[in-house]
This record gives C-alpha cells, sequence and structure tokens, in this order.
C-alpha cells in the first residue's frame, strides 16, 4: 500500500515536471527567464501569448489525451482480461476518429462546438460497446484481437474514401491531421469541449475499478462474489467511450498510449487492476507530453503529427510485448 | 443455524432441460457431496441454487430467504462459491487474492477495514499460506494455489461454501489436505456443499451424499446408505467394490 502511494506521488511529480518542462521548449527560441516571468504574469505581452495562448493549452491537451487514453487501455485491459486490449490496438480510437471525421465532412461540426466532441463519444462508444459483446460470444483473445483489427481496417478504408472524396486540399489536410492525430494549436476553449465527458468517464471508470479486480477471478466468481455484472460492464464501457472519445475529440486518433502505460505500471502495482487505473492516467499523459516536446524540437521542415510518433515508438513495444507474453501472464 | 434449501429447481438450457425438478438442502455443520458422471447437471444445479444461472422453476433460499431476490452482496456475504474454472487473469500476490473474498463487506469502495484485514489473514492462517502472502499466485504450485482460492472463499467468512471439483487437478496428498481443509471448515459451524468425482474421497469425508443422474438428484443420504454398487453401476457405469472403509473401481460396464 506504501509502494503505491510512493508509485502515485512520483508519477504526479513527473507530470508536473513534464508540463513546465513542456512551457520552456518549444519551436520558437525562449529565453527561460521570459518563460518564468510570463509564468508569474509578468514579462511582455508577446511572451504572454507564447505561453498562455499556445505552449500550455497544448501541454495540458497532450496531458489530458495521454491520461485518458492510459486510464482507458488499463480499464480495457482489465475488463477484457488481456494485456494486448486498448482504444488504438481494438479499434475503438480508429471510430471514435472516423465518426469525428464524418462530422467534419458533412459539415455538421458547424452547428455547434458540441457536435465534435459528441460525434467522436459516439464513434468511440459504438466501438467499445461492440467489443463488450464480442467479448462476451468468444472466450478468445485471438479473436478479440482480430475483431479490433477488422474494426481499424474497416475505419482506415471509410476514412481512405472520405480522403479521396475531399472536396478540396484544405479539408483534405485537415481530415489527414485528424486522423494521425495532434495537439497542434489546441487552446483552452478546446480543452473545455473534451474535458466535461472525460471527466464523466473518469468517474465511471473510478467507480468500477474494484469490480475489476474481481473480474480476475472470472466472471462466474466475480458474480458469486456480488459484482453485478452487467451494470459493471456498462460502467466500464460508457468510462473508457467517453474518455477515448474525449481524447480523440481534442486530439484525433492517438494509438498505443493506452497499451504501453499500463504495461509499465503493473508490476509497480502488484498487478491489480483497480490499482492501475490511475498511475496509468499519469504515465500516460507525461509519456504525451515528453512525445509532443520530442515531435516540436525535431528538425523537420513540417511538424511531426502526435499520432506518427507515439505510434513508431508504440508499436515496437507492442510487439515486444507480444513476444513477452508466455501462458496466460505477462 | 445457516440453510441453503433448493426446492423444485429446473433448468433449460438451448430448449433442452439440463435440470429436472430437483430438492436438496446443506445446513451448517454438514459436509455434503454432490457426486454424478459429466454432463449430469451438477454444476448448473449449483449455479442455479446460486442465482448465479436463471432457474426455469423453483426457488433457492438462504436462511429463508430467497436467494434470487436477494442482493448479490448481500447472498455473497452468505454463500462462498468456487467456480469450476478458477481462474486468475493477473498474476497477483496471494494476500491480494485472498483479500477479493472481502468484496462482499468492503462493496465498491475496496476499502479494507482491521476486521476485513483480520479475517484475511486468519484465512490465510487457516490454509498455511502465511510465508507465502506476498508471493506471486503464478509462481505457486498447483496444491499451493488451491489453498490460495479456499482461503479466498474462507475469508469471505460465509456460512455455507460451494466449490465446484475443487479437488479435480490435485494430486491424492493434496485433495486430501484440501478436504481436510473443508472438514475444519464444517467443524467449526460452517456448511459445505462440494461437487467432485473422487468416490473414495467423498466416502471418507462427506457426511452426505446427493447423486445425480441425467439432470435430477436419484440419491440422497449418508454415504452407508446410498454408496452401494449398484448406484455406482447406475450412475458411473462402474463396478465397484466397497466395504466400510475402503472402495475400489474393478470394471467399467459396457
Amino acid at each position: 500500500m506504501k509502494g503505491l502511494y510512493t508509485v502515485n506521488l512520483l508519477l504526479i511529480v513527473l507530470s508536473v515536471i513534464a508540463v513546465i518542462a513542456a512551457c520552456f521548449i518549444g519551436s520558437t527560441a525562449l529565453p527561460a527567464s521570459s518563460i518564468a516571468k510570463a509564468l508569474l504574469l509578468q514579462g511582455t505581452p508577446g511572451d504572454h501569448i507564447v505561453l498562455w495562448e499556445i505552449r500550455l493549452p497544448r501541454a495540458i491537451a497532450a496531458f489530458l489525451v495521454g491520461a485518458s487514453l492510459g486510464m482507458s487501455g488499463a480499464a480495457m485491459q482489465g475488463l477484457f482480461r488481456n494485456p494486448l486490449a486498448d482504444p488504438g490496438v481494438l479499434g475503438v480510437s480508429a471510430c471514435a476518429s472516423l465518426a469525428a471525421t464524418v462530422a467534419i465532412y458533412y459539415g455538421l461540426t458547424l452547428m455547434s462546438a458540441w457536435v465534435l466532441p459528441m460525434a467522436a463519444i459516439f464513434g468511440a462508444l459504438s466501438a467499445t460497446i461492440l467489443l463488450a459483446v464480442a467479448n462476451r460470444y468468444t472466450k478468445s483473445v485471438v479473436t478479440l484481437l482480430l475483431i479490433g483489427v477488422a474494426l481499424s481496417s474497416f475505419t482506415a478504408a471509410v476514412m481512405a474514401l472520405l480522403l479521396n472524396l475531399a472536396p478540396n486540399p484544405f479539408s483534405l489536410s485537415d481530415m489527414l491531421n485528424w486522423s494521425l492525430g495532434s495537439v497542434a494549436n489546441r487552446g483552452l476553449y478546446d480543452i473545455g469541449f473534451a474535458l466535461p465527458f472525460m471527466t464523466a468517464g473518469l468517474i465511471c471508470l473510478l467507480a468500477a475499478q474494484k469490480g475489476l479486480d474481481l473480474l480476475t477471478l472470472g466472471e462466474g466468481a466475480a458474480m458469486s462474489l456480488g459484482l453485478r455484472l452487467a451494470g459493471h460492464r456498462y460502467l466500464v464501457v460508457a468510462g473508457t467511450g467517453l474518455m477515448t472519445g474525449g481524447a480523440v475529440a481534442l486530439a484525433g486518433a492517438i494509438g498505443f498510449v493506452g497499451l504501453i502505460a499500463p504495461h509499465i505500471i503493473r508490476p509497480f502495482v502488484d498487478y491489480r487492476p483497480s490499482q492501475l487505473l490511475v498511475p496509468s492516467a499519469f504515465l500516460g499523459g507525461t509519456l504525451l507530453v515528453l512525445a509532443d516536446i520530442c515531435v516540436r524540437v525535431m528538425p523537420t521542415s513540417n511538424e511531426l503529427n502526435l499520432g506518427v510518433m507515439a505510434a513508431l515508438f508504440g508499436a515496437p513495444v507492442f510487439v515486444w510485448i507480444v513476444v513477452q507474453r508466455r501462458g496466460s501472464y505477462v | 443455524m445457516s440453510e441453503l434449501a433448493v426446492t423444485h429447481i429446473s433448468c433449460q438450457l438451448h430448449g433442452r432441460q439440463i435440470l429436472q425438478s430437483s430438492n436438496y438442502a446443506v445446513s451448517s455443520g454438514e459436509l455434503v457431496v454432490l457426486l454424478g458422471p459429466n454432463g449430469a447437471g451438477k454444476s448448473t444445479l449449483i449455479q442455479a441454487s446460486l442465482g448465479l444461472v436463471r432457474a426455469h422453476t423453483g426457488t433457492a433460499t438462504i436462511d429463508g430467504c430467497d436467494v434470487l431476490r436477494m442482493p448479490p452482496i448481500e447472498r455473497a456475504r452468505s454463500i462462498a462459491y468456487l467456480p469450476q474454472a478458477r481462474q486468475l487473469a493477473w498474476p497477483l500476490n496471494v494476500r491480494d487474492t485472498v483479500s477479493l473474498g472481502r468484496y462482499p463487506h468492503t462493496g465498491a469502495t475496496g476499502v479494507l477495514t482491521q476486521t476485513d484485514l483480520e479475517f484475511v489473514d486468519k484465512a490465510l492462517r487457516d490454509c498455511d499460506l502465511e510465508d507465502f502472502a506476498d508471493r506471486r499466485v503464478d509462481r505457486l504450485s498447483g496444491g499451493e494455489l488451491a489453498r490460495v482460492h479456499v482461503a479466498r472463499a474462507f475469508s469471505t467468512d460465509a456460512k455455507i461454501i460451494v466449490a465446484d471439483e475443487p479437488t479435480g487437478s490435485l494430486d491424492p496428498k493434496h485433495a486430501f489436505a484440501f478436504m481436510n481443509l473443508i472438514r475444519s471448515f464444517v467443524s467449526a459451524g460452517g456448511g459445505a456443499l462440494i461437487v467432485m468425482h473422487d468416490l473414495a474421497l467423498a466416502q471418507r469425508f462427506a457426511d452426505r451424499l446427493l447423486w445425480m443422474h441425467e439432470g435430477r438428484i436419484v440419491a440422497d443420504g449418508t454415504p452407508a446408505e446410498t454408496l452401494t454398487p449398484d448406484r455406482c453401476a447406475q450412475v458411473y457405469g462402474v463396478d465397484v467394490a466397497i466395504d466400510q472403509h475402503s472402495l475400489s473401481i474393478q470394471g467399467v460396464r459396457p
């Protein structure tokens, strides 16, 4: 129990350091003293704009997206009792991203600023519900992953179709950005539209976390210990759908964070699914803030998309986890 | 004095009658063994009795309260259940695994009070697991793992334990040790319903035998009354030689 507090405290400190570091590092070279002054609400208006309107919101957006994906991944792994479950791998992010793109394509987002997050959440929830139903009828991990692969391929195909039919280069670039994932140019205003959904998801998942421990024993034993299986499943599905949808609404599809963060944390919390959620959120957030710093300082002519960066690092780690798996445990 | 009483319970699955109007009871201070060949409906009978699968007809009560209408958490406080497939999806440590048995008392908050911790410690002690408390469950032998599962059931402090083939994968020594644990639980005032296939072990430990064949209970009584060569031939299709203290299988009927 003591170890658990240490892990959480350490991760909170790391998160804060990462976000502060993200404020000091950027494509525009600004002396650290100017940023420090702006942090203390002093300094020039220019420094203020760079810090409060560009760097800090971007760092917070990256953190929130990473945290949501990290926690969703941990919760899905607990529900499916499978360390390879993750919103990216199982196609949940892709579905959310597709729904958001469709909303943009048909101009629905012009009706209200809430349409985009709602569309992303609708996509994420549809995919999560489909997976939860499939998981009930198939006991095989391979089948579940294959359904995820099929879901990803299908959404990729529809996305390709939409890109093909894009009316002009601007909407093409807009949609491409969306499917590659990025937190560039996100302001506090954008965060405000995703945050309520993420918070609702957080509440659902925190309420469901103890039940995830019981599921370790299998559904029959969990039920015999007094867990209302159906209600618990709805709670986890709603929680991951809301959090992943919120993350996609803010940044587009970003994969592998939900896979890697819980995998790293698991040994430190004695493999308890319930204790995995909060630290996975902090680690996911920190990882994505760090990845975003890399994206910004990389000397590329066009800024690399955050989702591309996450995939470049995440995919090899995914393979490593699969290879490392022996028997049913990680 | 607690009692699990099941009356006229029947079950259908995919249009097939799995369980036909069955009656039985298990009281505290009693070790009941449920016998029957594979596919006789033993697991379904148990699960229907605990409200884990929907019974088509009949009722199951614990201390007079309808199991099927009870809030799940209240039912879980009265009956601990060890399913046939004893899974552990993650390599938790032994203490955390045993603590899961306290869920019916802690609820969704999962915060263990001093009383909860005492019950967990007692379960670990009773099952001789104190030295393994911090070890991961994937680093235990089959016999040790079986003790972890029974300790998890003990930690609930339920009056009745229902276990589905708990000795199936255990060697004779560990199976005997397991039944000893159940016996001491019963001696301390608990009630137990155990499904098993080991007739010799059943003869040695059971206060009462329930015989199941083709979805119905065909006999209910002490081993001395019901464990006969004729019944073994009828239920299992085997020829056995039985005397007061021993039992051996002589052959299989065509």
